[in-house]
């Protein structure tokens, strides 16, 4: 490839035609913004427990019902949205900062350094993902931070093999020969030069993976690993309602719904940006 | 072959380029000449009727056909098989995975034309190619013989128009001559017309019948290229003629 | 005593050698090397820049090799002069040139800027903002901030457009570096060195006084490079050498004798073994049929 993607912000209003990617967009925001909010939104406090309402079908007071224990399930979903959300923040964070840090360094180093961090990499993706991160549940104390941790350690790897592919492009570009030309040291030459410049496509990776995460997290609570009682969450909502799904089926359905959407949200976004970002899309 | 009248071609309310008249007989040799953003390459396309996006009046025929008021059928038609583009680097432009062999003779058949390997043979000898060379990837040939391959590609299918688009200059010199060599002699024997769209004033000037020399959307001078060259009336073809080394 | 100058130099990626036994000496008044693509010219200008190690022969700074050498005073002596496109896409050009200053020099930009002709204004553009013989200039302030010596010019012209060359060529003529050029262009090497090398396939097949060798080329590549070139209302460009099925400059250079031989004219049984540099007439040309070449 011979032509640089093009910097994020040149790409942005290229990106609002596509009304798919716009859609996704949209759809965060609100995702992001009800799980802010929930504290002013929700309608009940997170943790009152009304015995005597216990699942009740939506209803004017209860629009998406009441589950096995009489609580609100919309103000669960909204309070839940933010440890979801949190956990796919989280761990994209820790993915990312580790990941391409470490991939970077891999791709403009080159040679026995990159052998190594490449083999480092290659024996954490040897594990099936899922397995990797049970493992570590079952291991750990369940709860949130588990979770993150545990989806973390087999996110990262990720992020190395796709950033030290990039960094290894854009060490060859005359850019960076000049500089080294220049004297300016191996590291500076990274933060200034190969990093800013291998950015685009990890961010493109972010958006797609977002919804991967929400999704594993919520598969992790679902087998009762991840956040415990009494915190949201909506894999866990799923989990403790999926006994009633024939008989009370919203327990289910909303909070089932809340992973679906925010997960389809983040992938479009992220194929958005992918074809927004794609330099030969440039004319 | 070619017939243009007061064409312009605006993206967004500019005009990108302003041709009022290009003529281009069979047998003949005419060349646009100028630098980057002139309009040169936009005149190219708009002739096949490439220009997406853009505002195209005026009158356009292209072997015969109305360009701009033709059905799309029609100018398929013409596009690649009577009217033949030949771009820059052809390699981009080929598959990657599939032989040349294949390339060929997949576009041979679309176009309803003979595919037998005789024929496709007698076109790649016509540019100076081993018909071995049909069994080869893109990857596998160089940018000279590429180029030659669009030119066999061309000839295959009955072009009698031949557009091309620097053809030469992503190649070596002497692969260059090569180049220039087969566009020439395929002129001479099959009385193929040839525009020629060019940044090389020297080269053009070996090759070239007539010039048009633009600058900024703009014709500013045209006319025989010995006279054009000889004794420019427009400062900026004198400039161009300057900067020659 | 030259600055900078390979000695049997043998360069590659990997295993496989591009650059074979080049003995190239940087001497006053501009040197020239002139090859097509696949030449080996651009690795040779990496090894001269300290950015690749030979895998055998040395590149001399002053009387140290380049490996021995101060790295720092190496840095600041030789510079490159890259294609435009050698700027970071993301940084705003004055940044490009400052990185080259020390933090106390900073002030230095906007007077490199307009050395090579260039509003001092433009340092807060980005390369995309500039046209590209203004990301020309950029490059070559950029070369010029640690006040090196000898620049190595690796086709610093040939994306640019015809006019825009001629200003650029007009910008690093005045210059008072050394310089190695390297180019596919045999007018800008007539204008810019005094000396020239041809390589071909890795190796040198002659070089010389640029004059005489544009003029009384001994090798017939260097003959067919001259000849191949469109000259104003000139003959067609000659495509010289041999003819035959596959198109002649196709054929592959010879990886026995002389690598030229598949493509040439003068061919004969003596070519499978490998010429040697030898003297010719003021210049050193590869070539066992040099004395039988047509006189032009």
């Amino acid at each position: 490839m011979t032509h640089d993607a093009p910097p994020l912000r040149r790409s942005l209003p290229r990106l609002l035609p596509d009304r798919f990617a716009a859609f996704g967009a949209v759809l965060i925001v609100l995702v992001v913004l009800a799980a802010v909010l929930a504290p002013w939104l929700a309608p009940y406090p997170l943790d009152e427990v009304r015995p005597l309402e216990r699942l009740r079908p939506p209803s004017a007071e209860h629009w998406f019902g009441t589950d096995q224990v009489g609580r609100d399930v919309l103000t669960r979903i909204l309070y839940g949205g933010r440890t979801s959300l949190f956990i796919a923040a989280a761990v994209l964070a820790v993915s990312a900062l580790a990941g391409v840090t470490l991939g970077v360094v891999a791709g403009y180093a080159g040679g026995r350094l990159r052998d190594v961090i490449m083999r480092v990499t290659d024996v954490f993706l040897a594990f099936p993902a899922l397995l990797l991160s049970l493992a570590l549940a079952v291991v750990l104390q369940p709860g949130v931070n588990t979770v993150i941790l545990a989806i973390a350690v087999t996110w990262w790897p990720w992020y190395t093999r796709l950033s030290a592919s990039v960094a290894a492009s854009i060490a060859t570009r005359p850019y960076v020969d000049a500089a080294r030309c220049l004297g300016v040291p191996a590291p500076l030459i990274i933060l200034r030069h190969v990093l800013p410049n291998s950015l685009t496509p990890v961010l493109v990776q972010l958006s797609l993976d977002a919804g991967g995460v929400i999704l594993t997290a919520a598969a992790l609570s679902y087998l009762g690993l991840g956040a415990q009682e009494p915190t949201a969450e909506w894999g866990l909502m799923v989990q403790q309602g999926q006994t009633l799904f024939t008989t009370n089926w919203w327990v289910v359905a909303f909070p089932g719904l809340a992973i679906l959407l925010t997960a389809f949200a983040f992938n479009v976004l992220g194929e958005g940006l992918r074809g927004a970002l794609d330099p030969r899309r440039v004319r | 072959m070619i017939e243009v009248r007061d064409l312009k071609v605006c993206y967004a309310g500019r005009t990108v380029a302003d041709v009022p008249e290009l003529d281009v007989g069979a047998g003949e040799c005419v060349a646009i000449v100028g630098e980057s953003g002139s309009g040169k390459s936009t005149t190219l396309l708009a002739l096949l009727g490439l220009t997406d996006g853009a505002d195209v009046s005026g009158h356009i025929r292209v072997c015969g056909v109305d360009v701009l008021t033709a059905p799309p059928r029609e100018l398929r038609a013409i596009r690649g098989a009577r009217a033949a583009l030949v771009l820059q680097s052809p390699q981009a432009a080929l598959s990657p995975a599939t032989r040349l062999g294949v390339l060929m003779r997949r576009a041979l058949r679309l176009h309803g034309r003979d595919d037998g390997a005789a024929a496709m043979a007698r076109a790649m000898e016509a540019v100076l190619l081993d018909p071995a060379i049909l069994r080869r990837y893109p990857h596998e040939v160089s940018g000279g013989q590429a180029q030659r391959f669009a030119i066999a590609l061309a000839i295959a299918l009955g072009a009698e128009v031949i557009l091309a688009d620097e053809p030469t200059s992503a190649l070596d010199v002497t692969v260059q001559a090569e180049v220039v060599g087969v566009l020439r002699r395929l002129r001479a024997e099959r009385d193929l017309a040839l525009l020629l769209v060019s940044h090389d004033l020297a080269l053009v000037s070996t090759i070239a019948d007539r010039v048009l020399v633009m600058k900024d959307g703009a014709v500013v001078e045209s006319g025989p290229a010995a006279r054009v060259l000889a004794e420019p009336a427009h400062p900026y073809t004198r400039e161009l003629l300057e900067a020659l080394p | 005593m030259t600055l900078l100058r390979a000695e049997g130099v043998t360069l590659g990626y990997g295993r496989r050698p591009v650059v074979h036994d080049v003995s190239l000496d940087i001497t006053e008044g501009g040197v020239g090397l002139i090859g097509e693509s696949g030449s080996g010219k651009t690795t040779l200008a990496r090894a001269f820049l300290g950015l690749l190690t030979p895998i055998s022969g040395n590149i001399w700074y002053g009387d140290q090799t380049l490996k021995k050498a101060d790295l720092r005073a190496f840095r600041k002596d030789v510079q490159p002069v890259f294609q435009a496109e050698s700027l970071d896409p993301r940084m705003r050009v004055g940044r490009s040139v400052a990185e080259a200053l020390p933090r106390h020099a900073r002030h230095r930009v906007a007077e490199l800027l307009e050395q090579v002709g260039l509003d001092p204004a433009l340092a807060a553009r980005r390369p995309h903002e500039l046209s590209g013989g203004q990301r020309q200039r950029v490059v070559i302030a950029r070369a010029l901030a640690v006040g090196p010596r000898l620049l190595i010019l690796d086709e610093p012209t040939s994306a640019l457009d015809v006019t825009v060359q001629a200003r650029i060529l007009d910008l690093l003529a005045g210059l008072d570096t050394e310089r190695l050029l390297i180019t596919h262009n045999l007018a800008v090497v007539e204008r810019l060195c005094r000396t020239s090398y041809v390589l071909f396939a890795g190796r040198v097949v002659e070089s010389g006084p640029t004059g005489d060798l544009l003029a009384k080329p001994a090798h017939p590549y260097t003959r067919a490079l001259r000849d191949a070139v469109p000259k104003l209302g000139g003959p067609p460009p000659e495509a010289s050498g041999r003819t035959g099925r596959t198109g002649h400059t196709e054929a592959v250079p010879a990886t026995t004798g002389c690598p030229y031989r598949l493509r040439c004219p003068l061919a004969a049984p003596v070519c499978e073994q490998p010429p040697p540099l030898r003297e010719l007439g003021g210049r050193r040309v590869a070539c066992h049929r040099a004395e039988d070449a047509p006189v032009s």
